[in-house]
């Protein structure tokens, strides 16, 4: 099962942080149903994010995060949090759909919601 | 928590030199608001690279965890290599985890802007609501952030079989001496898409008496 959700280009958990581009951490939860992808996008809006899944069954979630508006000034006594653009992509299991993909943006995280399908087996009768 | 202040004077304490200077530094033209904590570590914030910037975070947060757990009077907060060793341990954790991963806190990030009128402070935290989070300030001045994340509302199945995680959980604390030209009283917050936004509103700064003592 672990093996399954597996990320294309080799990214891991393991460079989130220092990945050239914004790679918002992601959670994947599984249930008898549904599979569950929820991306941590804090001070992101609905607007500025995208979901979609390729022919190649590759689910990217992507976007930019936007510092916004900043008066003249503006002194930084602290800066810490990183904007600019973000991307991930995920090579979809085999027994999940790609289509009828729901998407919530609550509080900051985005839930990408997949529909899990039954697995088809066809019976050959032997003649 | 409460005893984080950057300075506590002790009344007629004698200060080795050292402190002594350090002390004045703090108070006079070098005093950085929100710098309380990462005191020691705003001279390695000038060295380090920002890709280390955890690295420095994990300072602030291992030294309100070192003071408060020990009681140690806020002198020793200067001294940062006699420390150093002692973080050696939690520091290597965090290089490896990404966040502070002992005791299973996580360390929020944060921006801090200063405007004419206003200090701003956003702090990163996706996924929590309004009622998760608390935010304080005491008597001496200390602003405290605090709240726990939990893990996902998932239905029972679910949870049990988590693919990835990549988040950190538990909860958190960030805290920081108040600057003296900020009122105390005049904080607002507003949650919005993840991040808490406060706003502290400046004061004009107090100007100290002078009191002329007679000697007779």
């Amino acid at each position: 099962m672990t093996a399954t959700f597996k990320t294309p280009h080799f990214r891991t958990q393991w460079n989130v942080d220092t990945a050239a581009c914004l790679m918002p951490r992601v959670n994947v939860a599984d249930s008898d149903t549904e599979l569950s992808v929820y991306v941590f996008l804090p001070g992101v809006t609905k607007e500025d994010v995208t979901v979609n899944v390729s022919d190649e069954r590759v689910l990217t979630i992507k976007g930019e995060k936007k510092r916004g508006e900043q008066p003249e000034g503006l002194k930084f006594q602290r800066k810490e949090r990183r904007f600019g653009a973000f991307k991930r992509q995920f090579y979809l299991p085999k027994h999940v759909s790609s289509e009828n993909i729901g998407a919530t943006f609550e509080n900051g995280v985005l839930t990408v919601t997949l529909q899990k399908t039954q697995p088809k087996t066809t019976t050959v009768e032997i003649k | 928590m409460n005893t984080m202040n950057i300075v506590r004077f002790q009344p007629f304490g004698e200060f080795d030199r050292v402190a002594n200077h350090l002390v004045r530094r703090a108070f006079n033209q070098n005093f950085r608001p929100f710098a309380e904590l990462e005191h020691t570590a705003s001279e390695l914030t000038k060295q380090v690279n920002t890709q280390f910037s955890d690295i420095v975070r994990a300072f602030d947060q291992n030294f309100s965890e070192f003071t408060s757990k020990t009681g140690l009077t806020s002198n020793r907060v200067f001294n940062v290599w006699s420390d150093a060793a002692f973080l050696g341990n939690s520091l290597l954790n965090t290089v490896l985890n990404g966040a502070n991963a002992t005791n299973g806190e996580f360390v929020p990030r944060m921006d801090v802007t200063e405007n004419e009128t206003s200090i701003n402070l956003y702090v990163e935290l996706a996924g929590l609501s309004k009622d998760d989070v608390s935010v304080t300030v005491s008597e001496d001045r200390i602003l405290t952030i605090k709240g726990e994340r939990k893990r996902e509302a998932t239905t029972e199945d679910a949870a049990k079989n988590i693919i990835r995680t990549e988040r950190h959980y538990g909860t958190f604390a960030r805290s920081f001496a108040l600057p003296e030209y900020v009122n105390a009283e005049s904080v607002s917050g507003k949650f919005e898409n993840g991040v808490l936004a406060l706003t502290l509103e400046k004061v004009e700064p107090v100007q100290p008496k002078q009191i002329e003592v007679k000697i007779k």
